[in-house]
C-alpha cells in the first residue's frame, strides 16, 4: 500500500514511473522533511538517499490498489515549491535540484558521523556542487529543519 | 594489523583476527551466530546446504579485509578505518532472526522490523559487544551506521550495500560450495584485486576486469533460480512463517517464544544480553514442544508435522519470467484470476498460500561501475558489457496449496487460468 503512496506522490510532484533515482529522494524528503510516514529506511550511497525497500517496492508496483493517505497531494505540492525556489535560486534543472535538497537533508539529518559543516560536506560528496549552490540550499532548509518535530 | 589467531574458513582457508575481532567472537551474542543456518529452508532440496551465519560472517569480514587493504594502499581510504570496517562486516548479520528469511518475514509485516535494524540495536546496546568495541576505540553508533547504510562515508556504505558488496560475494560463494549450484562460483580473486572507488565514491572496476563482474551476475542470477527462489525452498520458508505466526496467536506457547514476539520484546532482550538464546534451536525445540505436548491448535500441530516430515506446501501454480520493463500492471493480470479462483471456496488461510516476488538481475542505482577517467558509469550502460543486454528483473508467481487440499487447488486455478 505504501508503494502506491509514493508512487501517488511522485506523480504529483510531476516525476514519471521510469524516474527511479529521483523518487527515492523525493520520497525521503517528503518523509524527513514534511513527516510523510511511510516507514521507509534510506541509505546513503554516492547517488544519494536510497532505499532498498522502495526498490523493491517499485520492481512490483502498486498492486494492490491505491494510497489511502489522504494529504499526499498536500505534501506534494509543497515538496514541488521547494524545488521550484531552489532551481529558481541555483539556476538548477528539477532533476539536480532534488539531489541537492535531498543530499543535503541526509547529510544534516541522518547520517553519522555528523558533519561539523553541512555545506563542506556536500561539496566534497557532489564534485558538481559549489559552494554557492550549497549555500543556497542551506538557506532553504534551514528554517524547514529547524521546524521537524524531535 | 595485530593478528592474535587464525580461524580456518573451507571458502576462503586462514582468515586472520585482530584482538577485537576475537574478543567479538568469543561473545555469547556473536557465537549465537553458529545456531542460525545461512540458509534456513535450501536443506530441505540441498542436504549440504547447513552452513552458518557464523561462518559467513567471518568470511565477510575477510573479504572486507582483502579490499580495504588494496584501498588504503591505494590512498582511497584512510587506515584508520580499517578496523572499523572490519568490525561492521563482522557484525553485519549480528541481528539475523532464526530460520534467516523466513522468520524475518513475520517481523517485517508485523512491525516493519529487519535483521540491520536489530544489528543495529545489538552494536549499540548489547552489553557483550558495544563494551569490547569501546574499549578498543571504536564508536558502536559509527559501526551501525555502516550496517544502515547511513555511515557519512558513501563508500563505508556501499563496501556493504550494493550489487558488488562483501557480504553477496561471500555468500554467494558459500552457498554456491554448500548447495553444490556449480554455476554460483565467481572469480573472487580477480575481482577483490580490481576494485577502486571513483570520484565519488562508487565502487567501481576497471575495464580490463568487466567479465568478472559479468560472470558475477549471471552466477547470481543462476543462484536466485536454482536455490534463493526455488519453487521447494520458497514453499518451506511459507511454512515456516506461517507456524510462526500461528505460534504467536497461542497465549501459552507465545509466553515460551518471549520476549521474541515483538519489536520490545527483542530490545529488551538485547539490552538485559540475553539475545544469544534466540537462534534456530529455540524455534525448531518450540516446535517438537508444541507436538510431543500436544499444545496449540490442530492447525498448527499439523503444520509442524508436515514440516517436520517433509510434506509441506507443494508448488500448484508457478510463473517464472524475465523483463526489462516494469512488471506491476502484468503482475494485476496474473494475480486477478488466481484469488478469484481461490475465493469464498472454503479454504483455510494456511491451505494456500500465494507468493510474489520481483527480484532485480541488475539495478543502475546500485549496480558496479566501470572506471572511465576519474568517474565511472553503471556497467548496464558499458557497451562492451552482455549486462545492458541481460533482462533487469526476474518475477516469480507461484500458488502453493498443502498436500490435502492439492487436487482440489490445482482443479480451481486451471478453470480461471487460460
Amino acid at each position: 500500500m505504501r508503494i502506491c503512496c509514493a508512487l501517488k506522490l511522485a506523480s504529483a510532484v510531476g516525476l514519471r514511473n521510469g524516474d527511479a533515482a529521483l523518487i527515492h529522494k523525493v520520497t525521503y524528503i517528503a518523509q524527513r522533511l514534511y513527516g510523510l510516514n511511510l516507514g521507509y529506511r534510506f541509505a546513503w550511497l554516492a547517488g544519494g538517499p536510497y532505499s532498498r525497500e522502495l526498490a523493491a517496492e517499485l520492481r512490483r508496483g502498486c498492486i494492490e490498489g491505491s494510497c489511502n493517505i489522504n494529504h499526499v497531494d498536500v505534501i506534494a505540492k509543497r515538496i514541488k515549491a521547494l524545488i521550484m525556489r531552489v532551481s529558481r535560486s541555483t539556476g538548477l534543472n528539477v532533476e539536480k535540484a532534488i539531489d541537492l535538497i535531498s543530499s543535503y537533508l541526509m547529510l544534516a539529518l541522518d547520517v553519522y558521523p555528523r558533519p561539523v559543516n553541512v555545506v563542506l560536506e556536500l561539496t566534497k560528496r557532489k564534485p558538481w556542487v559549489t559552494r554557492e549552490l550549497a549555500h543556497a540550499v542551506s538557506r532553504e532548509l534551514r528554517s524547514l529543519i529547524k521546524a521537524i518535530p524531535a | 594489523m595485530n593478528v592474535v589467531k587464525h580461524i580456518y574458513d573451507e571458502v576462503h582457508g586462514y582468515i586472520p583476527l585482530t584482538e577485537v575481532e576475537l574478543r567479538i567472537i568469543d561473545t555469547p551474542t556473536f557465537q549465537r551466530l553458529r545456531r542460525i543456518k545461512q540458509l534456513a529452508q535450501a536443506w530441505f532440496v540441498y542436504p549440504g546446504a547447513v552452513h552458518t551465519r557464523f561462518s559467513h560472517s567471518l568470511g565477510t569480514m575477510h573479504l572486507m579485509n582483502l579490499i580495504t587493504r588494496r584501498l588504503i594502499n591505494k590512498g582511497l581510504i584512510p587506515q584508520d578505518d580499517a578496523e572499523l570496517l572490519r568490525v561492521a562486516a563482522l557484525l553485519h548479520d549480528i541481528g539475523h532472526t532464526p530460520f534467516s528469511h523466513a522468520i524475518e518475514s513475520y517481523f517485517r509485516d508485523a512491525y516493519g522490523l529487519s535483521h540491520e535494524e536489530i544489528s543495529s540495536w545489538i552494536v549499540m546496546e548489547d552489553p557483550h559487544i558495544s563494551d569490547i568495541l569501546r574499549d578498543h576505540g571504536i564508536e558502536p553508533r559509527e559501526v551501525a551506521a555502516i550496517i544502515c547504510g547511513t555511515h557519512r562515508e558513501v563508500t563505508y556504505n556501499m563496501l556493504l550495500g550494493s550489487d558488488l558488496d562483501v557480504d553477496r560475494l561471500d555468500y554467494l560463494l558459500r552457498d554456491a560450495l554448500h548447495t553444490g549450484v556449480r554455476y554460483g562460483l565467481i572469480d573472487i580473486h580477480r575481482i577483490v584485486t580490481m576494485v577502486s572507488i571513483d570520484g565519488e565514491g562508487y565502487i567501481s572496476i576497471p575495464a580490463k576486469a568487466v567479465q568478472a563482474a559479468e560472470s558475477f551476475y549471471i552466477s547470481r542470477l543462476h543462484m536466485y533460480r536454482s536455490v534463493y527462489y526455488h519453487k521447494t525452498i520458497t514453499a518451506y520458508q511459507l511454512l515456516v512463517k506461517s507456524i510462526y505466526e500461528e505460534m504467536i496467536k497461542d497465549h501459552n506457547i507465545r509466553n515460551l517464544l518471549e520476549p521474541f514476539t515483538s519489536a520490545e520484546g527483542i530490545k529488551r532482550a538485547i539490552r538485559s544480553g540475553k539475545i544469544y538464546v534466540w537462534d534456530d534451536f529455540l524455534v525448531g525445540g518450540l516446535m517438537n514442544q508444541v507436538i510431543i505436548k500436544g499444545l496449540g491448535s490442530n492447525e498448527l500441530r499439523n503444520l509442524i508435522r508436515l514440516y517436520l516430515e517433509r510434506e509441506g506446501y507443494r508448488v500448484v501454480y508457478d510463473l517464472t519470467g524475465f523483463t526489462k520493463n516494469s512488471i506491476s500492471s502484468r503482475f494485476k493480470e496474473l494475480l486477478n484470476p488466481i484469488v478469484n479462483a481461490l475465493k469464498d471456496k472454503g479454504l483455510s488461510k494456511y491451505d494456500v498460500r500465494t507468493y510474489f516476488e520481483v527480484v532485480p538481475i541488475v539495478t543502475d542505482d546500485a549496480c558496479v561501475r566501470v572506471a572511465s577517467g576519474s568517474n565511472s558509469i553503471p556497467i548496464t550502460r558499458f557497451k562492451s558489457s552482455i549486462i545492458s543486454e541481460l533482462p533487469s528483473t526476474m518475477y516469480v508467481v507461484r500458488v502453493y496449496s498443502l498436500p490435502e487440499k492439492f487436487e482440489f487447488v490445482r482443479r480451481l486455478i486451471k478453470s480461471e487460468l487460460p
